[in-house]
């Protein structure tokens, strides 16, 4: 067996480790809720998600044991934030930068189009393509 | 101890726990990506209506939304305890400090069900069976659906949490585990973690900004 696939022992957190990451939670958390309390603006979303990920990563490390582990452990996770980033990111901006007609209609009723206010069923979204059965 | 052909088929002892880990870091990975598609929900839907989504956010209880973080956090605190306890080899320790922690878990669950059922009176519901008269705006019934589906997925994995952490408690008291075998508390322990670090994300967009 290599040495790499041996844990690090050494970096296990001790009783006042665990308490003093678990004291830092707690003061984030509050401080998270302080700031909401404040008046706040656009910057109030980034800000809060920044605090979650910083509360996040110490949970990871500390609590999940990723630094006793090898790094490979902590690449599977990285890997799966990276996607999570690409995939938020790449949607959001695409929806933030749509020309404002081509924005898909809320969740309300359809509306019969205009001239066809008689026929209700006028609104139905079309049968499915292709030869018609005999 | 784990059997003694478990460690052999590995080949040795660290290489057993260090697959048990890995394997636990990929189901973890792809529990991040199943909310990653409600969170991508959430940002695209809350582009389209940023007005409705803060007028609906407003109606939501943060009290409620941060007493429950701060019993999450508390937890996945005593969770930390647990393992550092058992693999201090003192099982005993462990395991109350594990029932301790569903016990917090199961509170949080009766927190979320007082929330749920202002939602229902209100009428602040997902879909059709939205009649929220104070956000009746378009989009604010798509917050409520994210809001349930977000909130719906979490509380059945804090429910399964908390019987994980119910089990691996009762088997901790009982002598089950120690320094030699932790390794079913540290695997149980990452799953709660997750499910707090998926809280600390969801309490900010839906409460609080």
């Amino acid at each position: 067996m290599t040495e790499d696939a041996e844990e690090r022992p050494g970096r296990q957190l001790g009783v006042a480790g665990v308490l003093a990451v678990g004291v830092v939670l707690l003061a984030l958390t509050a401080l998270t809720y302080g700031l909401h309390r404040l008046p706040h603006g656009a910057w109030s979303l980034p800000v809060a998600l920044l605090i979650a990920g910083a509360k996040g990563l110490l949970i990871a490390l500390f609590y999940m044991h990723l630094r006793e582990q090898r790094a490979s452990n902590g690449l599977v996770l990285l890997t799966s934030v990276v996607f999570v980033a690409v995939l938020l990111t790449v949607c959001v901006l695409e929806t933030r930068t749509r020309f404002a007609p081509t924005v898909p209609p809320g969740p309300f009723p359809v509306e019969p189009l205009p001239g066809r206010l008689e026929d209700p069923g006028g609104a139905k979204p079309p049968g499915p393509a292709g030869p018609r059965e005999p | 101890m784990p059997p003694e052909a478990v460690t052999e088929h590995w080949g040795s002892e660290g290489a057993r726990r260090q697959a048990a880990y890995l394997g636990m870091w990929v189901f973890i990975a792809t529990e991040v990506l199943l909310f990653a598609g409600l969170f991508t929900a959430y940002g695209v839907y809350r582009s389209v209506y940023p007005e409705v989504f803060r007028a609906a956010q407003l109606t939501m209880d943060v009290g409620l939304g941060t007493l429950n973080t701060f019993l999450l956090v508390t937890s996945s605190i005593l969770v930390a305890l647990a393992v550092h306890a058992v693999r201090g080899d003192r099982p005993g320790l462990g395991g109350a400090l594990l029932l301790a922690a569903a016990l917090l878990g199961v509170v949080f669950l009766a927190v979320k069900g007082v929330e749920y059922a202002h939602h229902v009176k209100e009428g602040g519901l997902p879909g059709d069976a939205y009649r929220f008269t104070e956000v009746p705006r378009v989009g604010a019934s798509l917050f409520f659906t994210l809001y349930f589906l977000l909130t719906g997925f979490h509380a059945l994995h804090v429910t399964v949490g908390v019987g994980v952490l119910t089990v691996l408690g009762v088997r901790s008291a009982a002598g089950t585990f120690g320094a030699g075998y932790a390794t079913p508390v540290e695997l149980g322990g990452m799953y709660w973690h997750l499910v707090d670090v998926v809280w600390l994300f969801v309490y900010p967009i839906l409460y609080l900004a």
